[in-house]
């Protein structure tokens, strides 16, 4: 399982960087650290794979409300096999199966 | 065991990533990257774009196993984007080329090494001028180094360019042609410091999102940066913008003449900086760098057509924009930085709206400061440190030098220590050009017959590839040599394939959109047996003298690429097993930076670069032995270039008087726009997952599954006209070719009415099959971003 380090700017709104706190520490799969200079959270995520981890971060974390940018620090993949994340089908394999 | 290690694991994230925090707070660097991870941990620049971020990389059992941003690099502060988190991956794809394949009754087979290097030099031999080398902005400066001198210093020939001719060459045109002299004068710092951002047809939030992410967290503190994003379609960087100005395609000219219309008309042009610091300039019948002088009356007159409203009816933009953004100009109190890249740069007015965009700064005295500075960002990690500075264009010589200036030759053929007149006067072909020759039969002209493609994808990154690359893999006398990592559309049909080392398989150094070079150490070993791209080069060479090629001699008789060993004794680097006994990327770069004094693009020893995180030329020896780094060129605060007392000095002025130009150029129509037979316009580009024509992304599976296939952006009103929704698939077609594309609505980015979008990163939809190759007359950068298509829904029971 992947473990990335990332740093999320929150708003400098402050209504807006409480509430996205708040969804940010309701979220399963981060663990977050102290809020420095008042927007700044550094975080770690912990996914099942590298491409959860790159959904959540590219496209979840943006969506919050309060969320103005996600930064990744560091990723350590030393016990994840690349290849074992399987790759979706080829398009034309893909309409094959569901006909 | 496990649950402690996964512990660890992630307190080591939670330490670096607050670490990162803690260092971005302070703004300066407080700890080494490595201190406390344990492993083997060294520095390098991303493999990617041309931020230049570093990053630490951590090798276990001669493999990369994690990557973290270092946070001692002054460009990233220890971030880093999706991509370049993944970056160790980009080695590990299952279809790494390695071995040398030749082609063989249409069918690639297994060769040695030797036997490929006598093929290439067997056909340089038989014909050197009909030879040419394609190169790129992914190759490092010690890589085009050694390319440049094979066959400018060696063959004798200027037929040498580089994929960077297709997305910075207006850039450096409209660099030189205002200033004399290319790259710019800002950094990035004038991200931390500026009040406005202009982006002009740029997505940073996507393509350079390190760099915006500097920008965002300003914000975040509470400062009041605005963020005017000026573009032809939506993207995640307009979600961030106070300002987005939807313009015309191909209508920016008209934007940047009705900012300076306004500063003229209002009397708030700088006048005292355009007086001391500035001459006018228009375009001769045939465009040229240097242009004719204009008055400033001629230049307010040529601007008089350009009120708020005729631009709004020109480009779209409300004539209240125009004011606003001549408003901004007009308030000396504020620093405004403009950013750019392809939407500026892959333009057939691409040299032209660069010098404009330079002419607002200039016209305003919004140059020379923190935070006020008009840059143009790259695409690939070494388009500046290696295309741009070492040369390697058709007209390029080592550090700025041209092969069209007798003085240059000389200075560079004295270096080479090869015979006066070695280097011909008439550059060679421009990218374009050098393919569209490459794709005509022999009998009517197309007299290169052997191409060697290193680092990059011309198959799929080439303009209208049915007319300048398709063409010649049917002609039996076009020989096609491609040195790559793995298998893309140009290795496809390539007669020869040559499998290369990558990034921290080898030793390197590339140069960053700011200036900044940067060098890492040869970390794992190359897979099979993949080997070096500067050895490949060598070991031609090297053939080619055994052959006995005379110009692969010095006026001396020695080898050109000759190194001798600490007792004096020639080491035989043509050699793999000897090509690690010395360094030769240091060899080659301390050989290189002798040229880069001649216009004052000094860079320092390779010793300083191993213990920096990139240094910004001009690098100058201080008098206690150290080397100083320059972040401001022609302002005398910070630029030891500039005579005490100037203030301002454009040293390199195009007019000798130490001015800069500021241009006058006239907005025009595109060579095609949209009509009744193909009536949308195409826009094409990147994504954030994947870099370029994703043949190092694409491998990467986490990267893949987030993005798995291209797609056309398309506006629902469009949509909805034509029947289809988002996943339908649809013919997307030009006067040139066709391909089939999901639809994506609400996407990533939004494109108005009428218009689409498509990125290029997937090689089993070629939109380049569609694009347009007509080009900018100076610079001869192809124009990717806007041509006429149709579309209409693929025909039901149709294949795909």
């Amino acid at each position: 399982m992947p473990v990335s380090a990332l740093v999320i700017t929150l708003s400098a709104e402050a209504a807006q960087r409480t509430r996205a706190l708040a969804a940010l520490r309701d979220h399963p799969r981060l663990l977050l650290g102290s809020v420095l200079n008042g927007t700044r959270v550094p975080a770690v995520l912990e996914t099942d794979t590298l491409g959860e981890g790159i959904r959540v971060v590219e496209e979840e974390l943006p969506a919050i409300e309060g969320v103005l940018f996600v930064d990744v620090v560091q990723v350590d993949f030393s016990d994840v096999d690349p290849a074992a994340e399987a790759l979706p089908l080829p398009r034309r394999r893909r309409r094959e199966d569901a006909a | 065991m496990e649950t402690d290690r996964r512990t660890l694991m992630k307190l080591a994230a939670m330490a670096a990533a607050t670490t990162t925090v803690n260092r971005l707070a302070q703004a300066e660097p407080s700890v080494d990257a490595t201190a406390g991870k344990g492993g083997n941990w060294q520095k390098a620049p991303c493999r990617f774009c041309g931020t230049g971020c570093h990053v630490q990389v951590n090798v276990e059992g001669g493999r990369v196993v994690a990557v973290a941003g270092d946070p001692l690099a002054e460009v990233n502060k220890g971030l880093c984007c999706v991509k370049g988190y993944h970056v160790g991956l980009a080695l590990y794809g299952k279809d790494r080329l390695r071995t040398p394949m030749l082609k063989r009754n249409g069918t690639h087979v297994p060769i040695s090494w030797a036997e490929a290097i006598d093929i290439i030099a067997g056909r340089i031999q038989k014909d050197p001028k009909g030879f040419a080398v394609y190169g790129s902005g992914q190759w490092t400066i010690p890589e085009g180094y050694a390319a440049l001198k094979l066959v400018k210093g060696g063959l004798g020939t200027n037929n040498i360019d580089a994929n960077a001719r297709l997305c910075m060459a207006s850039a450096v045109t409209g660099y030189v042609s205002t200033y004399g002299v290319d790259e710019p004068a800002g950094t990035f710092t004038d991200l931390d410091k500026c009040d406005v951002v202009i982006l002009w047809g740029n997505n940073p939030a996507e393509m350079h999102p390190v760099l915006f992410s500097r920008f965002i967290d300003r914000r975040a503190r509470g400062e009041k940066v605005t963020l005017i994003d000026i573009g032809t379609r939506r993207t995640r960087s307009t979600d961030h913008a106070q300002h987005f100005l939807q313009f015309k395609p191909n209508s920016d000219l008209a934007i940047a003449n009705g900012i300076a219309h306004l500063l003229l008309e209002r009397g708030t042009f700088d006048e005292e900086f355009v007086r001391k610091h500035c001459n006018f300039r228009q375009d001769t019948a045939e465009p040229s760098l240097q242009g004719q002088p204009m008055t400033l009356q001629e230049y307010r007159k040529a601007l008089g057509p350009y009120t708020p409203e005729a631009v709004e009816k020109l480009s779209g933009v409300r004539a209240a924009d125009i004011r606003m953004l001549a408003d901004l100009f007009a308030n000396k109190e504020l620093r405004i930085t403009s950013l750019w890249c392809m939407g500026m740069n892959q333009h057939t007015r691409g040299t032209a709206i660069n010098r404009l965009v330079h002419g607002l700064h200039l016209l305003s005295g919004h140059f020379g400061r923190p935070g006020d500075a008009p840059t143009s960002l790259t695409g690939q990690p070494s388009a500046c440190g290696t295309v741009r500075e070492v040369g390697t264009l058709a007209h390029g010589l080592p550090g700025g030098l041209v092969v069209t200036n007798e003085k240059d030759r000389a200075i560079t053929e004295q270096l080479w220590n090869v015979p006066a007149g070695r280097i011909p006067a008439k550059p060679g072909p421009h990218t374009v050009a050098m393919w569209r020759n490459f794709s005509t039969p022999a009998d009517q002209g197309g007299d290169i017959n052997t191409v060697w493609v290193q680092c990059t994808n011309p198959g799929q990154s080439l303009p209208n590839l049915n007319a300048l690359f398709n063409p010649s893999r049917k002609l039996a006398d076009k020989f096609l040599v491609v040195s790559d990592v793995y298998p893309t559309a140009t290795t496809k049909d390539a007669d020869l394939i040559l499998p290369s080392a990558l990034w921290v398989e080898k030793n390197g150094m590339t140069g960053n959109s700011e200036r900044r070079t940067q060098q890492w150490f040869k970390m794992v070993p190359p897979p099979g047996e993949a080997r070096d791209d500067v050895w490949q080069l060598i070991a031609v060479a090297r053939r080619l003298f055994e052959l006995g090629n005379e110009g692969m001699k010095d006026k001396d008789g020695q080898f050109i690429f000759r190194q001798l060993d600490a007792t004096g004794r020639e080491v035989p680097i043509w050699q793999w097993e000897h090509y690690d006994d010395i360094n030769v990327d240091e060899r080659l770069f301390n050989e290189y930076r002798l040229f880069t004094t001649h216009k004052h693009k000094n860079l320092a020893p390779y010793r300083e670069y191993v213990k920096a995180r990139g240094l910004r030329w001009p690098v100058v020896e201080q008098p206690d032995g150290s080397w100083r780094e320059t972040q401001y060129r022609f302002a005398e605060f910070d630029d030891p270039f500039v005579k005490k007392g100037e203030g301002i000095q454009f040293y390199h002025s195009v007019t000798k008087d130490d001015r800069a130009l500021i241009w006058f150029h006239p907005a025009e129509d595109p060579p095609e726009k949209p009509d009744a037979e193909f009536p949308f316009w195409l826009c094409t580009g990147r994504v954030l997952e994947h870099w370029h024509t994703g043949t190092l992304t694409m491998r990467i599976p986490q990267l893949r599954r987030a993005m798995p296939q291209a797609y056309v952006e398309m506006h629902r009103e469009d949509a909805a006209r034509l029947g289809v929704q988002n996943g339908d698939v649809v013919v997307v077609e030009s006067r040139r070719g066709k391909l089939e594309l999901p639809v994506w609505m609400d996407g990533r980015g939004s494109p108005p009415p009428g218009s689409l979008f498509v990125p290029f990163f997937d090689e089993r939809m070629l939109i380049n099959l569609v694009t347009l190759d007509a080009h900018d007359p100076i610079s001869k950068q192809p124009d990717y971003k806007k041509c006429a298509v149709r579309v209409r829904r693929r025909p039901e029971g149709a294949r795909p």
